[in-house]
């Protein structure tokens, strides 16, 4: 038994477990921002993210460290090479947050009816959003083969509320300026959210491969 | 079963050439490929059942593993497993181990390697046998790869014969200007290409390699690695390794054995695993396999 690499391995998962709590609290705090204009929504995003993105490299690190030194192979080399995909997924979920964060604005006055429903549905693509980074992490924790199944499925949610969105506004007279930045702020945001739904589903399969060892070839390769 | 002997009264053939029959008789008793479409390569062993006991005691058992020409098939697992056992029924070098017989069948490019026709020596001269430890001859380099040559009569064309060794063996650059210098003056990884040089000097078919680079240092070990690599476009290369990252950088098959609880209650080698070696390493099917590979058993 080889106890030190057992320890290093568990070490690197426990290390991606937190990195994906962070992220997940990310695209919570980044939903808050945009839609309540939460100043401090907006700052717990931001170091949420930095902090991932410090995992990130040490992640990294310790994977480069781990094939060099240890050189795993079958169950043990598919939960590396899970961990360095995943590890960029969630990297990718919290800068996506915090590029939601970064757009948050009121929006102008005069918007009645269409403000209550890009909101509403970018408030649902966040918490889902959350909800599917924590949900993807636990999948992977717990070695759950069947779970891009479940993922796929709440992410479908997720891209029919980002539909939702861009119908809406093209839907809106254009034409005033205030109102076109607003909503386009607004169609950025419901994009940056629909990725992280995307991101949450790549730990997914990523976590199926690792148990089947099948690789996914539908992986969502997108680099946002 | 079938109990090994020697066969003194076996007199070695003059067959040089790979894939004609090993009986002494000389009866072709293999038959070409007919479907060409057939893409695996051709099948050289093919062992059903094989088991050896020493003195009565079951070493190993039930073994049915293919071997194909053209490839590195490399042997894994724990001390004791019968891995090296498993070799050595290969060329019938147990043979030559007081007690030791062998069960099952053996087939060696459709003909019964332990069949009452077979010559032994013959076996042994077109499947060579490389060793853990380099054991060059206290002779001359030169003298080393002659020896064989000599032994079976291909005494033509001497020194293009050993110049044809050496070159395979990837040694001819380093030694082709002393020759005549004794090959103990070389180095271990040096004296371990010219076993397999002397090995290759007999033109063999199938070249065993039991633990080739374990006295040997990583630079020299490269360099055996690269040997077998480049030596499987001529021949068969079966490698018993203790080196797991050895296996996966050579071996296009690997099999993995094991023990289990033999039938007097000891220990017995038994085949657990055999597959491409990407599928080993990656994706095993046997748990023990995975144990073992990712160093959790053995």
């Amino acid at each position: 038994m080889r106890i030190g690499f057992q320890d290093e391995l568990d070490e690197l998962c426990e290390g991606i477990q937190t990195e994906g709590r962070l992220a997940a609290t990310a695209v919570a705090e980044a939903t808050h921002a945009l839609v309540d204009w939460q100043v401090e929504a907006f700052e717990s995003t931001l170091v949420a993210e930095v902090e991932v993105r410090r995992l990130y490299h040490e992640t990294e690190t310790r994977v480069e460290t781990l094939l060099a030194r240890q050189a795993p192979v079958a169950g043990d080399l598919r939960t590396v090479l899970a961990v360095l995909h995943i590890n960029r997924s969630v990297e990718r979920a919290a800068h996506n947050a915090a590029r939601v964060a970064h757009l948050a604005t009121p929006p102008p006055r005069r918007m009645l009816v269409e403000e209550a429903v890009i909101t509403d549905a970018l408030r649902a693509m966040g918490d889902r959003g959350a909800e599917m980074v924590r949900t993807a992490m636990d999948t992977f924790a717990r070695r759950d083969a069947n779970a891009a199944l479940l993922l796929s499925t709440l992410d479908e949610l997720v891209d029919r509320e980002n539909e939702k969105i861009a119908d809406t506004i093209l839907a809106i007279d254009i034409n005033d300026p205030e109102l076109r930045q607003w909503a386009g702020r607004m169609l950025f945001a419901a994009r940056w959210l629909e990725r992280v739904g995307d991101h949450a589903v790549n730990v997914a399969e990523r976590t199926t491969y690792m148990v089947t060892g099948e690789p996914n070839t539908a992986a969502n390769q997108d680099a946002n | 079963m079938v109990e090994i002997e020697a066969q003194p009264d076996a007199a070695p053939t003059q067959m040089a050439t790979r894939g004609v029959p090993l009986n002494v008789a000389g009866v072709a008793t293999r038959t070409a490929p007919t479907d060409l479409s057939v893409e695996q390569p051709e099948l050289v062993f093919d062992c059903r059942e094989i088991g050896v006991r020493y003195n009565g005691v079951r070493a190993l058992r039930d073994v049915n593993l293919q071997i194909r020409r053209n490839a590195v098939t490399a042997l894994i697992g724990p001390s004791g497993c019968g891995k090296s056992t498993f070799l050595r029924c290969l060329n019938r070098m147990n043979d030559l181990i007081p007690g030791a017989e062998v069960d099952g069948v053996c087939l060696y490019h459709d003909e019964d390697l332990y069949g009452p026709n077979i010559d032994a020596i013959e076996v042994r001269k077109r499947i060579g046998m490389v060793f853990q430890k380099p054991n060059p001859f206290p002779k001359s380099i030169y003298d080393n790869i002659a020896f064989g040559p000599r032994v079976v009569g291909l005494k033509d064309h001497l020194d293009d014969r050993i110049e044809e060794a050496l070159r395979r063996a990837a040694l001819w650059d380093e030694v082709k200007d002393r020759l005549k210098e004794g090959a103990l003056s070389l180095s271990g990884g040096q004296q371990q290409r010219l076993c397999i040089a002397r090995a290759l000097a007999v033109e063999p078919d199938v070249i065993l390699m039991d633990e080739p680079c374990s006295a040997l240092d990583p630079i020299s070990t490269a360099a055996i690695e690269d040997l077998m690599t480049s030596l499987k476009t001529d021949y068969t290369v079966v490698i018993v390794t203790h080196n797991m990252q050895q296996a996966a950088r050579v071996a296009d098959t690997t099999a993995f054995f094991s023990t289990d609880q033999g039938e007097t209650g000891t220990r017995c080698g038994v085949l657990i695993e055999v597959a491409a070696t990407e599928k080993i390493f990656t994706k095993p099917e046997n748990e023990r396999t995975e144990a073992y590979v990712t160093g959790r058993f053995g």
